[in-house]
């Protein structure tokens, strides 16, 4: 069994592997190969590579490869949303919050839901009626092609780079705890399958792979909840009695889980993380891709409507899965190490909470869920990063519009690749770093250049370019440079002393948000140019083609 | 005869709006054949290569595009939709922010609050309905919305397609 995922990985192992033979040659919590969720794993694999050998027989024009043809169903969409958006980190990460934390765990996932509204009231349709295959088609609707292409291709890959580093990392230490295998495997086994995916199926194959993954998700997750939630007769109530009473004792219950605690205790930190989490969802690119993917502003607005009822049902099963695993797992022999800590992190309390209700098989399953969990996640950013480098770079920036398709599709091939070999290569390099920043960072960074620059231009008529591009640049520098001087890095990375760092916070979305839209605002009326002027004449005609779709992508083919 | 005579204008405007667009924005995708109509209708440069793409390509284009954006702006249903649309989405940011913030601060300045049990003798304690209805209000705020939206905004969407195209 061993050999099969080393022989698939080989060729990538050689380039990837030698400047960092040595950091990986330590595999620190490696246990013994597990078998049936190598099986299931394999079974997935064999399916989402049959799904992209379908997929690239109808991949054949560029609206094929960015949008799957824009052929997506509301529903479908909806569930490709969910796909893209519940990572591994937030099944394992907010059952893990709750498993330690208790009542927190929901604070903190309400917040990873509420831009989903906000995004159907605001972006969705809008998005739809004025884009073509990225964002930045929006943001230069009226605006200038080079600077503004720039910008938004800036913001991308900031966000698609940082965001798969963390996905890599996550990923290589959940596969080597899962399924035994070496961390520098697992990394480039997920680096392979997701070149394969998106530069063979393009969209059409990062969709179904999402959409199957979601599905496999929520219904593994339902199944884990309903075997915990009968292990309590199916009422929450004994589930939460039990739970009190495991972290305390029978006399004493433990009160302080079902209440808040530690997680929201400065107020403005609290309004800065919702910032970071609402617009950033908002200003993630591999989402707002997605809304090119259905045929019109109506099936757009579907789309999130179903996606908010997934996500939303979801953290609410990781909450009882959480919960239920205080129960199962805090005083549970079989899941703690020798200090009584839960064996390898918080983090896998879902996943051993599904071997405690379900045995092997369970977690076998479980385990080969959160690694297609994890493929389709990065499958997903990467072709947002590619398309932002063959879309917005290559054909729009250095070919100023006279690629023909072809050689735009044959660029987002190659920058396939070269994202998945950069992407293996930092995940391995960040094997042993310190990563708790990086989600942060990509919030802070989405919600403070992509999404204030797509507002601006979507609603407000006075935009110019150089309002956006000076704004947006703003939000990019303030939000890094505070990120970087904020307690994890300048603290807990960079080695100060504890209370040194020069922004006392962790959350720079409340600073760095408001000075981009600052920025966008003073330095737009300040500008007085011809070109200026232009742009302001041609927000009318943008506007009438947002209100009404006229005009819009796919609205004239049929 | 009026309207009819509208209606052809319009067609037309939209014939030539649509072609715009497409050779603006597609034309990579745009056959041969389609590129000498292009140029037939006398475009000097290729628009691809103009820095105004979607508003300077030529004149003529840029008047036909204008009197369709005003005949539609002219349109008093199209203000009805926009009014009643941007309200309706505002109304209900502000709803989502308002519930999630209100959530957020009570957290902040009254947890005890939410710490306290739904009722005598219970474990359970009101902060977890609380936190589980921002979810469920959420979604119920999105079908809404879209209830709304697959009614009246597309409504007088139609409509105003109807008699502007």
């Amino acid at each position: 069994m061993r050999l099969l995922p080393v022989t698939l990985a080989t060729p990538l192992l050689l380039l990837a592997s030698s400047a960092f033979a040595q950091q990986a040659a330590a595999p620190a919590v490696q246990k013994t190969l597990n078998i049936p969720a190598i099986v299931m794993f394999l079974t997935f694999v064999a399916v989402t590579l049959g799904i992209t050998y379908w997929a690239a027989q109808r991949t054949k024009t560029a609206k094929d490869f960015y949008a799957a043809g824009g052929s997506l169903t509301g529903l479908q969409n909806g569930f490709a949303i969910a796909g893209d958006y519940m990572s591994a980190a937030s099944f394992l990460g907010i059952a893990g919050l709750v498993y330690t934390a208790g009542f927190d765990g929901l604070i903190y996932s309400v917040g990873w839901l509420v831009g989903w509204p906000l995004i159907m009231f605001m972006i969705a349709e809008q998005l739809k009626n004025l884009g073509k295959f990225t964002f930045a088609d929006v943001v230069t609707y009226r605006l200038q092609r080079v600077p503004m292409r720039t910008l938004a291709a800036t913001g991308t890959m900031v966000v698609v780079i940082l965001y798969l580093i963390g996905q890599m990392v996550g990923a290589g230490k959940l596969i080597q705890t899962l399924f035994g295998l070496d961390y520098t495997y697992a990394v480039v086994i997920i680096g392979a399958l997701m070149i394969t995916y998106v530069m063979f199926g393009g969209m059409i194959a990062t969709s179904w792979v999402q959409i199957i993954k979601a599905g496999l998700l929520l219904g593994g997750a339902t199944l884990i909840a309903i075997l915990c939630l009968w292990h309590f007769g199916f009422s929450p109530e004994e589930m939460f009695k039990q739970a009190t009473i495991v972290r305390g004792s029978a006399e004493a219950p433990n009160l302080k889980i079902m209440g808040p605690g530690t997680l929201v205790t400065s107020p403005i930190d609290a309004i800065s993380l919702g910032m970071a989490l609402m617009f950033g969802t908002a200003g993630l690119p591999h989402i707002l891709m997605r809304f090119f993917t259905v045929p019109d502003a109506k099936q757009a607005r579907r789309s999130v409507f179903y996606a908010t009822g997934f996500i939303g049902y979801f953290y609410i099963l990781t909450f009882i899965i959480g919960f239920s695993a205080i129960v199962f797992i805090t005083k549970n022999p079989d899941y703690l190490d020798a200090a009584g800590k839960i064996l390898n992190g918080s983090n896998m309390a879902a996943i051993h909470t599904s071997a405690f209700v379900g045995g092997p098989y369970m977690l076998g399953f479980i385990s080969a869920v959160a690694f297609a969990t994890i493929l389709a996640v990065v499958s997903g950013l990467t072709l947002a990063g590619a398309s932002a480098i063959s879309h917005d770079l290559y054909a729009n920036v250095f070919a100023h519009g006279r690629a023909n398709e072809q050689q735009e599709v044959f660029v987002s091939k190659m920058s396939t690749i070269g994202l998945g070999i950069i992407a293996v290569l930092l995940g391995i390099a960040f094997e042993n770093q310190n990563i708790a920043f990086l989600v942060g960072l990509t919030f802070a960074v989405a919600a403070s250049t992509n999404f204030p620059i797509l507002f601006m231009s979507i609603f407000w008529s006075k935009l110019t370019t150089r309002g956006a591009v000076i704004g947006g640049a703003i939000g990019l520098i303030t939000a890094v440079v505070l990120v970087v001087i904020g307690p994890t890095v300048w603290e807990e990375i960079l080695g100060y002393p504890k209370g040194s760092a020069l922004y006392p916070s962790k959350y720079p979305a409340i600073i760095s948000v408001t000075a981009a839209f600052l920025g966008i605002w003073i330095f737009s009326l300040l500008d007085s140019s011809e070109q200026a002027k232009r742009e302001h004449a041609a927000y009318e005609a943008q506007d009438v083609r947002c209100q009404t779709g006229i005009g819009a992508e796919g609205a004239t083919s049929h | 005869m009026v309207k009819a005579t509208r209606i052809l204008c319009a067609c037309v405007f939209f014939a030539r709006l649509t072609d715009h667009k497409r050779t603006c924005r597609e034309l990579a995708i745009l056959e041969q054949g389609a590129r000498t109509v292009r140029f037939a209708h006398g475009s000097r440069q290729a628009p691809a290569n103009s820095r105004y793409p979607h508003s300077s390509t030529t004149h003529g284009k840029l008047t036909m595009q204008q009197d369709l954006v005003h005949a539609i702006k002219s349109n008093p249903k199209y203000h009805e939709l926009v009014s009643k649309r941007s309200s309706f989405g505002w109304f209900m940011a502000i709803l989502m922010l308002v519930i999630y913030y209100g959530f957020i601060l009570i957290i902040a300045y009254a947890p005890s609050f939410l710490a306290q049990p739904v009722a005598a003798g219970w474990t359970m304690t009101i902060g977890i309905p609380i936190g589980v209805g921002v979810i469920l209000a959420a979604f119920a705020l999105t079908g809404i919305f879209i209830h709304r939206a697959n009614t009246v905004f597309d409504e007088l969407s139609n409509q105003i397609k109807e008699e502007v195209l």
